[in-house]
């Protein structure tokens, strides 16, 4: 009796096993261009990718060999800068609007960070340039990461705030009907509790905006040189990438090549490391 | 400070005339406190240093150890509270005998909750939520003007119907929050005392005594709820206010709960909202049966010692509601 199934279950098991198929498909469809991409990347850039690559600074256009020292640090010193700037404000934004998220003005502050949020990437350059190469006079690092900030705090807040939103309230008014204040039972019950989230937050944050070229062609400058004074001219992965791709010798476009795989890997291990941060701090908070 | 002998007279004439405990109980507490010139001093600093005299006498010893009495009398006048535009509870006006613990019962959204978080100045967090009346805890109006509600909520303990302990801190570290937060923070060999003495008063001691740096969030539901009332009591309140604390929780937790409601009256007013009648009918003293109307405003119906609400309601509906004709 249980094993004769009638023509409706049968129609049933037929759908389900359908839309699981259609599933698994979607998920490969996706993943090809990310493998396709790391592929292509590593397969065009594999000949320039040697130890001189990391440790060299940048040749001009057409001389062979160079590397991509001076272009690394200033990646990495524009996203000090930018992460000094956008994380505080991100944080902080996101810790009002997730506490006082009502208010009209809370209400006119995430509008705002959303609008900001889908501003092409371009326009925070031309703001930077505006505000800053304009007023001193050059092009600098400064530059660059205030436009990478701009880019970069609505990111944070908003996770931020969805961090600290999925906190149960409980455990919100357990503290305050302890006689903690609103402050403190913030940042020592709460913030604690989102750390998982909020640290997410911070590297996505980051990831959103390492890659990023437009906002840095009007603001870092360049330079083929190793530098770490923000107020002075940068060479930077995403704009050595752009310059190499358009020479007309092959030895720059491989570089180039080469250039957009360490970036690529460089996001890639960003967003890894939020995955990795996640897990372990969130275990940490149920520990169950 | 007298005026706490005030509203002991008080108490027992707006009580029904057939309970008579409370008054035996209240010139104590008026000796208590006029012995303390700072007794109005919402802190919980005034009387620690007794408690902490106490403690050196052999903490170890004793199992209950329990600090002085010190249990207040809750007067509420025309308390009302709003959620936003929509009118909650309406016009209660009730008085919490110390050193008992009194029941509010009544169906689901009757305002049982609302009113209890009237007391400690927790409904107003809520955005647009309001109150509008007198609460007395003691010979203090926590509504009064310029009363800082932080301070409220520091004199005044609280648990909720489901545990949540703070997950990233240690189970001493929890029952240590509450001094820690509110900045009257002790140190030390001090705190390790409040710490220890607060896990015994919650009948948790013995089971985690071994593993005080342990996550919090590692115990079971009922130690859980447990820890929740030694973090309460670390900061000695005046009075304990508990939103249905074990219907979250097993019978077994949940008489382990019911047990230690009873010892902890010997030195708190204990005031709790539970579903449960019967609960109720264990426990409580005093037993308020609140019930919205109509208009979805949650009423006062019938206040008055447990027995009698239970044996004999003189309000018909609180006779329908105990009888399990509705609700």
């Amino acid at each position: 009796m249980i094993s004769t199934l009638p023509p409706r279950f049968r129609r049933r098991k037929a759908f389900d096993a359908l839309g699981r198929t259609v599933a698994v498909l979607a998920v490969m469809l996706a993943l090809i261009p990310l493998g396709a991409m790391i592929f292509y990347v590593l397969q065009q850039g594999a000949g320039s990718l040697n130890l001189n690559f990391f440790t060299a600074d940048a040749l001009g256009l057409g001389q062979p060999g160079g590397g991509y020292h001076a272009m690394i640090i200033g990646t990495l010193l524009l996203i000090g800068v930018s992460s000094v700037i956008g994380i505080p404000i991100g944080l902080l934004s996101g810790i009002h609007l997730a506490g006082r998220g009502q208010t009209r003005f809370a209400q006119t502050v995430r509008f705002v960070t959303d609008v900001v949020a889908g501003t092409p990437s371009i326009i925070a350059g031309i703001l930077a340039f505006a505000l800053i190469v304009e007023a001193t006079g050059s092009f600098s690092a400064l530059a660059g990461g205030v436009a990478l900030a701009l880019l970069m705090f609505p990111t944070v807040t908003r996770a931020t705030e969805a961090a600290i939103a999925a906190v149960p309230s409980e455990i919100r008014e357990a503290s305050l009907a302890l006689g903690a204040s609103e402050w403190k039972t913030m940042l020592r019950v709460i913030l604690p509790a989102a750390a998982s989230g909020v640290v997410t937050a911070i590297i996505l944050g980051v990831a959103r905006v390492a890659g990023e070229t437009a906002p840095l062609v009007f603001t870092v400058g360049y330079s083929q040189f190793t530098s770490t004074n923000i107020f002075g001219q940068i060479g930077t992965m995403p704009v050595q990438i752009w310059d190499q791709a358009q020479s007309a010798y092959p030895n720059d476009i491989h570089q180039a090549w080469a250039g957009a795989f360490v970036l690529f890997m460089l996001i890639l291990v960003l967003n890894l490391l939020a995955r990795l941060l996640t897990y372990r701090l969130t275990r940490r908070v149920q520990n169950a | 400070m007298h005026k706490n002998g005030a509203h002991a007279l008080e108490m027992t004439t707006t009580m029904d005339q057939e309970q008579e405990a409370g008054s035996a109980k209240a010139p104590h507490l008026t000796t208590e406190f006029a012995d303390s010139p700072q007794a109005v001093d919402f802190g919980f600093d005034t009387l620690a240093p007794q408690s902490m005299a106490a403690d050196d006498g052999g903490t170890a010893t004793r199992a209950a150890d329990l600090p002085q009495p010190r249990g207040e009398a809750v007067r509420a006048e025309q308390v009302s509270a709003w959620y936003g535009k929509k009118l909650a509870i309406r016009d209660i006006t009730i008085t919490m005998e110390p050193l008992k613990v009194t029941a509010l019962i009544g169906p689901s959204g009757c305002g049982k909750s609302t009113f209890l978080r009237s007391i400690n100045r927790l409904h107003e967090v809520i955005p647009g939520a309001r109150v509008a009346g007198d609460i007395w805890v003691g010979d203090e109006n926590v509504y009064a003007k310029g009363m800082d509600p932080v301070q409220v909520r520091a004199h005044i303990g609280m648990v909720f119907q489901r545990p949540h302990p703070f997950p990233t801190m240690s189970i001493y570290d929890n029952v240590a929050s509450g001094p820690r937060l509110s900045g009257k923070g002790r140190r030390g060999r001090q705190l390790d005392q409040l710490v220890e003495q607060s896990l015994r008063q919650a009948a948790l001691w013995d089971e985690v005594k071994d593993r005080l740096k342990d996550p919090a969030t590692g115990l079971s539901g009922g130690q859980q709820q447990r820890l929740c009332i030694a973090r309460a009591l670390a900061m000695r309140p005046g009075v304990i206010l508990l939103d249905e604390p074990s219907s979250a929780l097993d019978p077994i937790a949940s008489f382990k709960i019911e047990e230690l409601l009873l010892q902890l009256k010997q030195s708190y007013t204990v005031v709790i909202v539970t579903h449960n009648m019967q609960q109720a009918a264990r426990i409580a003293d005093n037993t308020a049966f609140m019930l919205s109307g109509s208009d979805y405003v949650g009423e006062l119906v019938e206040y008055g010692p447990t027995t009698r609400i239970f044996s004999n309601p003189s309000d018909p509906r609180t006779q329908d509601y105990i009888t399990g004709r509705f609700g």
